[in-house]
């Protein structure tokens, strides 16, 4: 195991790191915005929408991300000749990118569905009966009460989302994977163990951090507030009891 | 100032509301009774459109609607007219009791905050709530939220107060602070319509009954009328099965 | 563009690798669970120094993508295994290990954490009262683990297994970077021999889309069938 080899190509892989970290993040945020559509529309149950919804939803979670990333990448332009559209030079990047947005979509759309309707029916009502619009009711009430429930379900799905990003070098995107092979072939295939387990520490650190930030989210939800209250509260009680007694004790002395 | 004509009301091929007239003027405490599911929540529930019926028409001070051609702008016109107390409470669970009466006030209303703020000291202090300002709901007791969920109602100062089984959800003894709460309300001239099972309560406070049942209003009178007075078959059969089963009344 | 014949052709072409995809999922699911239930043992009853190893084991393998953990053991386990056949004094030809095994050791540990939260789950639970009305008819302790927690716990977790294989099934697509054959890697094999990549790919995802609506039409099934028979 070369300890040094591993600190020596750790800054050619970062190097490729920001490559990785633009599709994580955009295959998320625009994944996240589809999959609220999504779950609206499916929520709004509209007659002729809801098989074809359901159907996209079922054919995401049965195929693999790797298939799909073919799929999109040689399919995509035939689509679109089909459409009389030309679309000659499809950017492995973008093609990557509405990939992971299409295969993300549908992932949220499973968590972010239940944690609504996790939300009691009364909060709605008692909302609706006061005159609120839709979107503030939604602002204000039900989007801070999905969030204890939805959070570690969207934890998990940034994790699978990350884990996907390493497969788009199948598709000739250099990223982390794709600065690999070139590594190998350049130091005639020596050290692999090292590369990858180089490789492995990286997205371990990606994926900490992931977490980090997901955890720092559920810290400010109104669940968690309530329990740093009680919290709080019952140390403030032991600490008040602690006096108390020792003032009896005193008197009685 | 409240008039609702020929409301029908189906669902699932069943119909619910068969043709309710009713009137409400300004200052009235007017209570439903009648047997569980004959339609006396689903009336209150058309009133600020949480049900839809199917014809209709319905008058609410300067506000006259019909409820086959009514629009989302009139539904919300219709809602910021009036308030309701529910079985279930429903306080806001992410928000504390006072922002739970400030909330509507700010942002359906527009008032400033420390209007709202005024304001909701005044109705938390009017149901005896004021050490519980920073608490939510959650750490409260049912009896404790109705009353906040009542506060809630009345800062909005509202044209009509709407209270659907206010205590039905309560254990007995939290039952008499709550509806000590709706007496004040009652007595302070704010115009209410009530759906209860407190037989004792209903007769004190309303200045009329209405009593319903299948789905139409069989009779309608002063509290005195109807549960001393009345000669209807079915009004008598239903409060006698009251009379020898009270329950704990104020 | 797109030809439906070609399409046709390339689904009986790829179809005839799903035994062989399903039984090695199979496989891998199996000894997933019971490398799951070890450590659910292990992390249940807080073994001293194996805990510890476990926690930072899950956390490595929840932070490392499969492709980049099957690379690590295509590469590293050939001289791993040498390093032992040498202490056991075994000869070992370290370029005769088939990739197979490679890919099955890698998912089965990669999913046995995952399994194990299954497992922890589904034990848990199990309602108290069944254990204690077991024990005071006088069951002994393995007595009720078998006949009492284990029927029960399998039939809890039942729908989350069949999603396990299901996504096991998903995660052998990458198998054929390290040249084992699966759904995908037939189908990019037909693909090249009629230089029609899409029909092979679109075929693929049919047939992947199919095991995946009977997977959850049996998971859905078994649901109802368990809220009729059991309460």
């Amino acid at each position: 195991m070369d300890i040094g080899y591993m600190i020596e190509i750790f800054p050619k892989l970062i190097s490729t790191l920001p490559i990785s970290l633009l599709i994580i993040l955009t295959s998320s945020i625009l994944g996240l915005m589809l999959s609220i559509v999504i779950t609206a529309l499916r929520i709004k149950r509209i007659k002729f929408l809801s098989p074809i919804l359901e159907a996209y939803i079922s054919f995401m979670r049965s195929i693999p991300i790797l298939l799909l990333l073919f799929l999109v990448y040689y399919g995509l332009p035939v689509f679109f000749s089909l459409l009389n559209l030309n679309m000659n030079d499809l950017s492995a990047i973008v093609s990557a990118m509405i990939t992971l947005i299409i295969f993300n979509g549908a992932y949220l759309s499973e968590i972010l569905r239940p944690a609504y309707l996790a939300v009691e029916k009364g909060q709605h009502e008692a909302a609706d009966s006061l005159g609120y619009t839709s979107f503030t009711k939604i602002r204000k009430f039900i989007i801070p009460q999905m969030a204890p429930v939805a959070l570690p379900g969207l934890g998990n799905a940034v994790i699978y989302l990350i884990h996907d990003t390493s497969l788009v070098f199948t598709i000739g995107i250099v990223d982390i994977m794709g600065k690999a092979n070139l590594i190998m072939a350049n130091s005639y295939g020596e050290n692999k163990v090292e590369v990858f387990l180089t490789i492995a520490i990286i997205y371990w650190m990606v994926c900490l951090l992931s977490d980090r930030f997901i955890k720092l989210c559920e810290n400010h939800t109104y669940l968690r507030k309530i329990e740093n209250k009680r919290a709080f509260n019952s140390q403030s009680l032991k600490l008040h009891q602690k006096f108390t007694k020792r003032n009896i004790k005193s008197n009685l002395d | 100032m409240l008039a609702i004509r020929d409301l029908h009301l189906s669902f699932n091929g069943n119909e619910i509301l068969k043709g309710i007239d009713l009137t409400v003027n300004k200052g009235d405490v007017v209570t439903l009774i009648g047997p569980s599911g004959t339609g006396k929540t689903t009336l209150l529930r058309c009133i600020n459109c949480l049900e839809n019926p199917s014809k209709g028409e319905i008058t609410l001070s300067d506000l006259q609607l019909n409820y086959e051609t009514i629009s989302k702008k009139d539904i919300l016109k219709l809602r910021r007219k009036t308030a309701m107390v529910f079985q279930q409470f429903n306080l806001f669970k992410n928000k504390t009791v006072l922002e739970n009466v400030m909330e509507a006030q700010i942002i359906v209303q527009g008032k400033k905050k420390e209007e709202a703020y005024k304001k909701s000291i005044e109705e938390l202090e009017k149901v005896g709530l004021l050490d519980k300002l920073e608490s939510y709901p959650s750490e409260l007791s049912g009896g404790q939220q109705q009353r906040v969920s009542i506060a809630r109602a009345l800062a909005l100062e509202p044209e009509l107060i709407l209270f659907d089984e206010p205590t039905s959800s309560l254990d007995p003894e939290l039952v008499g602070e709550v509806l000590r709460v709706i007496e004040n309300v009652a007595r302070s001239g704010v115009t209410i319509v009530l759906v209860t099972h407190e037989m004792s309560f209903a007769q004190s406070i309303s200045t009329k009954i209405v009593f319903m049942d299948k789905g139409v209003i069989v009779e309608e009178g002063s509290p005195q009328f109807i549960f001393e007075d009345s000669n209807n078959e079915r009004t008598k059969a239903f409060l006698n099965h009251f009379k020898s089963n009270q329950t704990v009344g104020v | 563009m797109f030809d439906f014949k070609v399409l046709l052709e390339s689904i009986i072409e790829i179809a005839t690798v799903v035994p062989k995809t399903l039984v090695l999922a199979i496989f891998i699911l199996l000894l997933s669970l019971l490398m799951g239930a070890i450590i659910a043992l292990i992390q249940q009853y807080k073994v001293p120094v194996f805990s510890q190893i476990i926690k930072v084991l899950q956390s490595f393998l929840r932070g490392t993508p499969n492709v980049v953990l099957l690379y690590l053991m295509y590469y590293a386990l050939p001289g791993i295994l040498t390093f032992f056949a040498g202490i056991l004094r075994i000869e070992f030809d370290a370029n005769s290990l088939n990739p197979i095994v490679t890919v099955i050791l890698t998912f089965s540990i990669s999913y046995s954490v995952f399994q194990s939260e299954i497992i922890r789950g589904s034990i848990l639970s199990i309602e108290k009262g069944q254990i204690e009305a077991a024990q005071s008819l006088g069951f002994s302790f393995w007595q009720t683990f078998r006949r009492v927690i284990i029927p029960q716990a399998l039939v809890a977790a039942f729908p989350d297994i069949l999603n396990s294989l299901l996504v096991i099934i998903k995660a052998l697509s990458l198998a054929y970077l390290i040249s084992v054959v699966d759904i995908l890697g037939q189908a990019k094999m037909v693909g090249a021999l009629s230089y029609r990549y899409l029909e092979a790919f679109v075929g693929a995802a049919l047939i992947y889309w199919l095991i995946g609506v009977i997977l959850t039409f049996i998971s859905n099934r078994f649901e109802l069938k368990l809220r009729h028979g059991f309460h």
